[in-house]
């Protein structure tokens, strides 16, 4: 495979014209609450390892995996202040990445000794970082998710590409995430459309019955849509920003961030449900999903579960698990029939082919950027979600 | 030097050691152990793996070992998995029976047996100081290298250990490290222990190591070439021994194969009659306690970023902390160290050396010169002076001065 080929958006390591692409973006790359001060964790992004570390004023520095000196993993070593020394021989260095300390030496050559270091923020609940060459760009802001309310971030890891995940389309639902009730053979689908925006592409829905939503895709692997109440009586529809990072070209990683448009007492109720609620799942979406893909399991009896029963298992996760991660670890495109449905798809991937090829070509990258009206939207009444569903049960 | 690394003739390349490979042809010029005597009942073969290579090791019913090829002659199962009868092993899948030399002896099933004309190939092995060591190399072994000061009455401690890293990594752990990495748990953040004067030079068995400490502590290790350590260390008892003094302990770090590495290790406490009785009992109290938690199951979680080497110390005395600290560090690497971006201080000025008497070896022999006969002399043995205690509990009285 070439790194010129601008049609690979799939292999995201160093040296690839996806990856330095996908670079020139800043990423999410951990959840802010996972990592309290003075602590650091080895993370992987895109095929690479780094150190990520938040300093005890609680700042996130994001530097390179290994000691200049002997190579060990420099997560393993301690902070102290802002700056991280390693546990092997002691070696310090500052958030620049700049050696500051070289204790057991007897002449110490520290102004010479410079790992990488790369620009992180913490916004909205993650720590971002700019992985790519030169000035970063500014952190891109989603003053929809500053607004008051209630701000919970998830993640999860899969085992595939971040393209199978981004590739997701508008129509999969009425067959995915099927309405349990319906008769056997019969879906309930929308009439879907979509366009390019000054962020990327908008996706609108409409259902026979008048139910409507707009989602958008951020390029390069940002989703911005309303996420259903999941038959919450006060929450309304959440606003729901998701980031779909590789951690290498087989899985990715999954960040969103929730905003319920609840405060004080409100807040506190729905934070109480949603607990209640996780503590109801007792079986493991991905291991349940895995068995119906190694075929020991049957998606029905996934699909069929009623009441408590369902309640035991994040049922739309299941369901998607199985049929991005049932794609392949890498999803084979050139095996795909795309039919009229996948309009969608196929105007993200032109997207995604004329970016990758101007940016070979040293033609002029368009410049992103998320006007107040690109902003998801859903029609109070929501019927095609079968979590709103089981509510109704 | 022309081609590219891992080539035949890259006398740099000391990190691998399977088949074909410079370095490994240098390893295989000398005896390495590959079991444990202990775990070697008579009667009974075992699959090992020993740079990238596997073999079978057998005791024969009268108690000898033997190392013979891993694959039958005839279809090629696993000859681990068959029977030893007498000195001789028959192969599980058709009963071909083999005498130590590798000579196909018998072929049960066969009208018409062709033994003579099968042979597999069988390694000189002998049993030594609790190990099983083999030559693993062409032609005639040199003699097993003995080692007279552990030829003494006394209480031997045999023991094996495995990482998932490169073996020069552990041979490369320096003698500046313990000041961070088995850093006592009550310093203060940013407080380590002081850092020995170090100095190395070449012997006659390759390289002697010195510290030596501000108030005048010492501790003299010696590295024989290519891949064996003696050191002196403190065997912790529960309860503490009164007169503890110091073991003598002796290793080997072998490739099982690029990526993984076993340690064989012969510790040697002096103690005899009733103290060494005394002694036995109290160590296994230890030993009991401090085998509760695998190493490599914290050392991973702390690579894992689940813990941080801080969290480790609650855990001291249920686990083997020198152990998980190293791993850390040496697994921390990486599976084989990335040495081309390193940047080596004056306190790595020992490994600089060994690493110079590696590639002077190896170059030696892709030239088909003459390669140094190490031997150990009997001045070439760790010392320590006597009253010390640790690098780190030195690092201790340090800091509550």
């Amino acid at each position: 495979m070439s790194t010129e080929d601008w049609t690979d958006f799939v292999h995201t390591g160093p040296e690839t014209l996806a990856g330095r692409y996908m670079r020139s973006f800043w990423q999410p790359l951990y959840r802010a609450d996972d990592l309290p001060p003075g602590r650091t964790k080895p993370i992987r992004i895109m095929s690479e390892d780094f150190t990520l570390y938040r300093g005890e004023s609680g700042v996130p520095h994001v530097v390179a995996f290994r000691c200049a000196h002997r190579g060990t993993q420099l997560s393993t070593g301690w902070v102290e202040g802002d700056e991280l020394r390693c546990f092997y021989h002691g070696w310090k260095y500052d958030g620049s990445g700049q050696c500051v300390e070289q204790p057991a030496e007897p002449e110490p050559f520290c102004q010479k000794v410079r790992i990488r270091s790369y620009p992180a923020q913490e916004y909205l609940g993650l720590i971002f970082a700019y992985l790519g060459e030169g000035e970063p760009p500014p952190l891109p802001r989603f003053p929809e998710l500053e607004e008051d309310g209630m701000r919970i971030v998830e993640t999860y890891s899969w085992p595939c590409n971040f393209f199978n995940s981004l590739d997701n389309d508008p129509i999969h639902g009425a067959f995915v995430h099927r309405r349990p009730g319906l008769p056997r053979g019969v879906f309930h689908f929308p009439q879907v459309s979509a366009e390019e925006t000054d962020w990327g592409i908008a996706e609108h829905r409409r259902w026979p019955d008048g139910e409507f939503r707009t989602s958008h895709k951020g390029i390069p692997n940002v989703h911005y849509n309303m996420r259903n109440p999941n038959g919450d009586p006060e929450s309304g529809w959440l606003d729901d920003v998701s980031w779909l990072v590789p951690t290498d070209d087989e899985h990715f990683v999954k960040f969103a961030v929730l905003l319920a448009h609840l405060t004080g007492e409100a807040a506190e109720r729905y934070l109480e449900r949603r607990e209640s609620r996780f503590a109801k799942l007792t079986l493991n979406a991905e291991e349940v999903a895995e068995e119906i893909m190694a075929g020991r399991m049957e998606m029905e009896e996934i699909n069929q579960l009623r009441g408590a029963d369902r309640a035991r298992v994040h049922v739309t996760n299941v369901q998607d698990y199985a049929t991005q991660v049932g794609q392949g670890p890498i999803a084979d495109h050139t095996i795909e029939h795309l039919g009229q449905t996948d309009a969608t798809v196929i105007l993200f991937r032109k997207i995604w082919e004329r970016e990758l090829r101007a940016l070979v070509e040293g033609k002029p990258l368009k410049q992103w950027r998320r006007t107040p009206e690109l902003r998801a939207t859903a029609s109070d009444r929501a019927s095609n979600s079968d979590l709103h569903l089981v509510a109704a049960d | 030097m022309n081609g590219s690394p891992n080539t035949h003739d890259d006398w740099t390349d000391f990190v691998h050691t399977g088949p074909g490979t410079l370095a490994g042809r240098y390893m295989r010029s000398f005896w390495h152990p590959v079991y444990r005597v202990e775990d070697l009942a008579p009667g009974r073969a075992k699959p090992i793996r020993i740079m990238s290579e596997d073999f079978t090791v057998y005791r024969g019913e009268s108690g000898t070992p033997h190392v013979v090829a891993f694959r039958c002659a005839h279809r090629g199962t696993q000859l681990s998995t068959g029977w030893v009868e007498g000195n001789d092993l028959r192969c599980f899948y058709h009963g071909w029976k083999y005498a130590p030399d590798g000579q196909c002896i018998e072929q049960p099933a066969e009208p018409e047996p062709f033994c003579q004309k099968i042979r597999i190939r069988s390694y000189p092995t002998e049993e030594y100081l609790g190990l099983i060591f083999t030559y693993l190399g062409e032609g005639e072994p040199p003699p097993l290298p003995r080692y007279s000061d552990f030829e003494v009455d006394g209480v031997f401690e045999i023991d094996t250990y495995v990482q998932p890293c490169n073996y020069f990594q552990t041979l490369e752990n320096d003698p500046v490290h313990g000041a961070f990495v088995h850093r006592k748990a009550h310093l203060p953040r940013g407080v380590y222990g002081d850092f020995p004067d170090v100095a190395a030079e070449e012997t006659e068995w390759g390289i002697a190591e010195h510290r030596r400490w501000l108030d005048g502590e010492f501790r003299t290790s010696q590295h024989g070439m290519p891949n064996v350590r003696h050191n002196m260390k403190r065997q912790k008892t529960v309860p503490a021994m009164p007169d503890a003094g110091w073991a003598d302990s002796l290793y080997w770090r072998v490739p099982i194969d690029d990526e993984s590495v076993i340690q064989f290790t012969v510790d040697l406490e002096h103690r005899t009659g009733e103290d060494a009785e005394l002694y036995r009992e109290r160590r296994a109290a230890w030993l009991a306690k401090e085998n509760e938690i695998p190493a490599a199951d914290l050392a991973e979680r702390v690579l894992a970023g689940e813990m941080s080497p801080d969290d480790l110390y609650p855990y001291a005395g249920r686990t083997q902390l020198v152990n998980v600290q190293d791993y850390v560090a040496q697994v921390g690497q990486g599976a084989i160290a990335d040495r081309p971006h390193e940047h080596l201080g004056r306190v790595d000025a020992g490994l600089v050396l060994f690493r110079k008497i590696w590639q002077r070896e190896l170059r030696a022999l892709a030239e088909g010169r003459p390669i140094k006969r190490w031997e150990r002399t009997s001045e070439l043995v760790a010392r320590t002076s006597q009253y010390a205690s640790s690098t780190f509990e030195h690092g201790r009285r340090k800091v509550e001065a």
